[in-house]
């Protein structure tokens, strides 16, 4: 009897809270994977992957929309891999935003608009995007302006961390003009980072069961980069392919090239397995790149 | 399940078989009397050898190891599977195939558990004699070869030429004992099908053997007119 009160207590308690947030979504994902790295010569073993957070949108009174997006991470919770080893959890991305007839402004984490360019054709489920040149997505400080859609096209601009006393590494800013489709996702951009100009286009078409895709950008006095990649669909099984190269500025450098491949099986229930491989030239290899297969257990919810 | 499968096939192409008539016998198998003594030949050897061996592999070796020696070779089929698939145009099943090789041979351990099934990749099986079925190369009249067994003009050459993974392993003393394993495993397969064999066992494994050949280059469609005069 006693206790039949205390469950009762503890599950009103509960309620309240769920009842409170009830337009809060949490979500998250998990990953597990065995690593074979060729530097290492090694077969490791990790969750190497964990995210969670919450998202939710309010109506305030002026009528527009208020939202957030809050996601926490931890990397390497066997200890072995990454920073944040023995379970350490940090903020990965955080953005709120607002929204209306006049589109949505983001205040904090988002890609700048080259990166999204340069983004847009990635079809592999793993090891994408390893040799792309604008890395730096707007961080915590930054903020981004994203029009509404119009006939498919979408207008989005931005700027990094305001702070004037920052490095120049701080000091970003970026355009991008987007048209998409059912069968069509293309972005233009530009902008500049680092105080070196940036520029990216960026797209992919979707023709049955291929999905193929291609990209180029450049950033000034480092690096051009160039990719194409194919995707084929059959049902719960998607087999993908992505070429790589960045051809570096440096005097005598030499191009940097990549081949990854994937294939994912979606197991239901928001899990997947996927198998996955990249391999790098020896100029890559040289400048730090391992040639290297995943074979990844992931669920999200 | 698969067997089950087979059965049906076996029994339906026998039905379908017994009904073309002698004439038609006449068509598929004009070298028979030649075909006999192959059969009777390689019915000795399998008498002295083969089924000696079978059995004794099958007592000795623990069922787990079976079905993953079994599991290890049907890996490696699979991708003599997935080129069929290409050059059949069936461009989906070779794609599942190679991620049943992708998957099989890695979270498979070599392809010693058969993972890709389990998560619902679905397993085929092609060979050259299917391509060239597919591609209209009648199956020809039925052969019988020495060692080989049952076949035809059309599916022994292209068995004996056909895609073979496990030809291409490099160490030789490993190829020749995979060779012989899967020979025997093969042997062990058929001992649950000797109970069906009825009347003339020549007739009866050649018209199982033509008839699920057809199955198998029509992908189970049978392609049949049946005439009521039939029955």
């Amino acid at each position: 009897m006693k206790k039949s009160f205390i469950a009762l207590a503890v599950a009103s308690a509960l309620t309240v809270p769920m009842v409170a947030q009830a337009d809060t979504t949490l979500f998250g994902s998990a990953r597990f994977d065995v690593t074979d790295t060729d530097s290492a010569d090694d077969v490791d073993s990790a969750t190497n992957r964990i995210r969670f957070g919450f998202s939710g949108e309010e109506t305030m009174d002026s009528g527009l929309t208020a939202g957030y997006f809050i996601r926490l991470q931890a990397s390497g919770i066997d200890g072995n891999d990454g920073a944040a080893a023995n379970g350490n959890v940090g903020v990965s991305k955080v953005a709120l935003f607002i929204a209306g007839g006049f589109g949505k402004l983001i205040l904090g984490d988002a890609d700048s608009p080259v990166q999204r360019a340069e983004g847009v054709q990635t079809l592999t489920a793993m090891f994408d995007g390893s040799l792309e040149v604008a890395g730096s997505e707007f961080s915590h400080g930054g903020i981004s302006y994203e029009s509404n859609v119009y006939s498919g096209f979408q207008f989005r601009a931005g700027v990094g961390d305001v702070d004037s006393d920052a490095t120049s590494a701080e000091d970003s800013y970026g355009f991008s003009v987007d048209y998409s489709n059912d069968l069509l996702d293309v972005s233009i951009a530009a902008g500049e980072e680092a105080d070196a100009s940036l520029f990216g286009i960026g797209g992919k078409v979707k023709l049955g069961a291929f999905t193929v895709g291609a990209a180029y950008s450049d950033k000034e006095d480092f690096a051009s980069y160039g990719s194409l990649s194919a995707k084929y669909v059959v049902g719960k099984l998607s087999l993908a392919a992505q070429y790589e190269t960045r051809d570096l500025d440096a005097a005598g450098a030499k191009d940097w090239d990549s081949v990854n491949v994937s294939a994912q099986y979606a197991l239901g229930g928001n899990a997947s397995v996927t198998l996955g491989a990249i391999d790098y030239n020896d100029a890559a290899e040289a400048g730090g790149k391992s040639d290297t297969v995943t074979l990844r257990y992931a669920i999200s919810f | 399940m698969c067997r089950l499968k087979g059965l049906k096939y076996l029994l339906v192409s026998m039905v379908l078989f017994l009904s073309v008539g002698v004439q038609a016998q006449q068509d598929i198998d004009p070298l028979e009397s030649y075909n006999r003594k192959a059969h009777s030949f390689n019915n000795f050897l399998d008498d002295v050898a083969f089924k000696p061996l079978a059995k004794g592999y099958r007592a000795v070796t623990p069922d787990l190891i079976e079905t993953g020696v079994r599991n290890v070779f049907g890996n490696v089929r699979d991708l003599g599977t997935m080129v069929n698939n290409v050059l059949q145009f069936k461009f989906e099943h070779a794609a599942v195939d190679l991620a049943r090789v992708l998957f099989n041979t890695t979270a498979g351990i070599g392809g010693i558990i058969d993972v890709a099934t389990v998560m619902g990749l679905e397993k085929h099986s092609e060979d050259l004699g299917q391509t060239l079925g597919v591609w209209g190369v009648p199956s020809g009249p039925y052969l019988v070869l020495p060692f080989f067994g049952p076949g035809s003009f059309r599916d022994s050459p292209a068995t004996l030429i056909g895609v073979d993974a496990w030809s291409y392993v490099n160490h030789v003393p490993t190829r020749n004992v995979g060779y012989a394993i899967r020979l025997i495993d093969s042997r062990v397969q058929l001992f649950e099908f000797e109970t069906l064999i009825s009347g003339d066992e020549y007739i009866f494994i050649r018209d199982a053997y033509l008839g699920l050949r057809q199955q198998a280059v029509m992908d189970g469609v049978v392609d049949e007119t049946f005439n009521d005069d039939d029955f």
